[in-house]
């Protein structure tokens, strides 16, 4: 039998996954599309005044609205990355686990 | 001494008519300024509110709010995007190839946030759509501002030319004593009531408008604060 079709976890399967999720090895990532969405166009924010004295709560309304939105990407690229790096861990720890397993058995 | 605006009263000391002096009566020039305070204090509110309304619009520009709807359409296209990509990837992975204990878990938070996404570029696409409306309105706006300036700067005019004995004068007159006491009361009431009922109704559409659109995209802060690296919501 051979020794890696024993393996409960594909480790390596778990490590593409975390990449696909922010590497372009296989497709655009999601990360990929946040981040070229969260270069926010340079007139992207009206300005208070762009709309005269009486359309100053729209304007300062919309700005902070894309203020939101742009703080909602860029949390959201840090979360997909955190989400990697714990898939990494995730399968280290399982090397690690089932190193410790192969030397008890191995021991007793 | 005062040189300030005095009615002149026959018989009054000093008397307005010095005997002396040929035409140097200022009875009818003190009438005219009279009239004139009368008249502007018509004019002047409704010159005062549309010359306001113009000028306070003059610096909006739809053409801002046209790019920035066109940002909210790239906004709304890209994340929409990484969420259906993220979620095809999850779903690419063969059940034979990943068993991963808490797999039921981290599949729910994939779909999570694939719907926040989702809801996030609904909200950035109607964002823009709203943009664009108001974009047309304003344009819309502008030239009817600058039609009904110009049409009252034409009645000013006239007006002036015209001073207290034209038309227009007694055009207001008539208005005026067209209403009995109760009848004005009644007017006003209406009146009263329109604003408010309109201003009530402006605000709650603006708290309506406010929730809709940024239902994906307002933080929303729990106990503790904001959790840094979640994707969830």
């Amino acid at each position: 039998m051979n020794h890696d079709e024993a393996r409960i976890h594909h480790l390596p399967a778990i490590r593409a996954l975390g990449d696909a999720l922010t590497e372009d090895a296989e497709g655009i990532s999601p990360v990929s599309y946040l981040d070229e969405v969260s270069g926010f166009p340079q007139n992207m924010r009206m300005g208070l005044w762009s709309m005269g004295v009486l359309g100053f709560p729209l304007t300062s309304k919309h700005d902070e609205i894309v203020g939101y939105a742009e703080r909602r990407v860029s949390s959201t690229i840090e979360g997909l990355r955190d989400h990697r790096d714990r898939l990494y861990s995730a399968a280290g720890n399982i090397q690690t686990a089932e190193k410790r397993n192969e030397d008890n058995v191995r021991r007793i | 001494m005062s040189d300030g605006f005095k009615i002149p009263v026959w018989g009054g000391t000093p008397d307005p008519f010095q005997p002396g002096d040929h035409g140097g009566d200022l009875k009818p020039m003190q009438y005219a300024t009279l009239g004139l305070y009368a008249f502007a204090a018509v004019i002047l509110p409704t010159y005062e509110r549309v010359l306001l309304g113009y000028g306070l619009s003059v610096p909006a520009d739809p053409q801002v709010m046209h790019r920035a709807a066109d940002g909210w359409s790239a906004v709304g296209n890209g994340v929409y995007a990484a969420g259906r990509t993220a979620q095809e990837q999850h779903d690419s992975v063969s059940l034979a190839a990943w068993q991963s204990p808490d797999r039921e878990l981290y599949g729910q938070n994939v779909a999570q946030y694939a719907m926040a996404s989702t809801s996030a570029s609904d909200s950035a696409q109607s964002l823009s759509w709203l943009m664009r409306v108001m974009a047309n309105t304003w344009t819309v706006y502008i030239y009817y501002h600058f039609g009904s300036a110009s049409l009252t700067m034409m009645h000013a005019a006239k007006s002036l030319l015209l001073g207290p004995g034209g038309g227009i004068w007694a055009q207001v007159e008539a208005q005026a004593r067209a209403y009995d006491t109760t009848q004005r009361i009644i007017a006003m009431r209406n009146f009263v009531l329109l604003h408010v009922l309109g201003l009530v109704v402006k605000w709650g559409a603006g708290w309506m408008t406010d929730h809709a659109l940024t239902e994906g995209l307002k933080p929303e802060y729990g106990a503790g604060g904001p959790k840094a690296g979640t994707v969830e919501a």
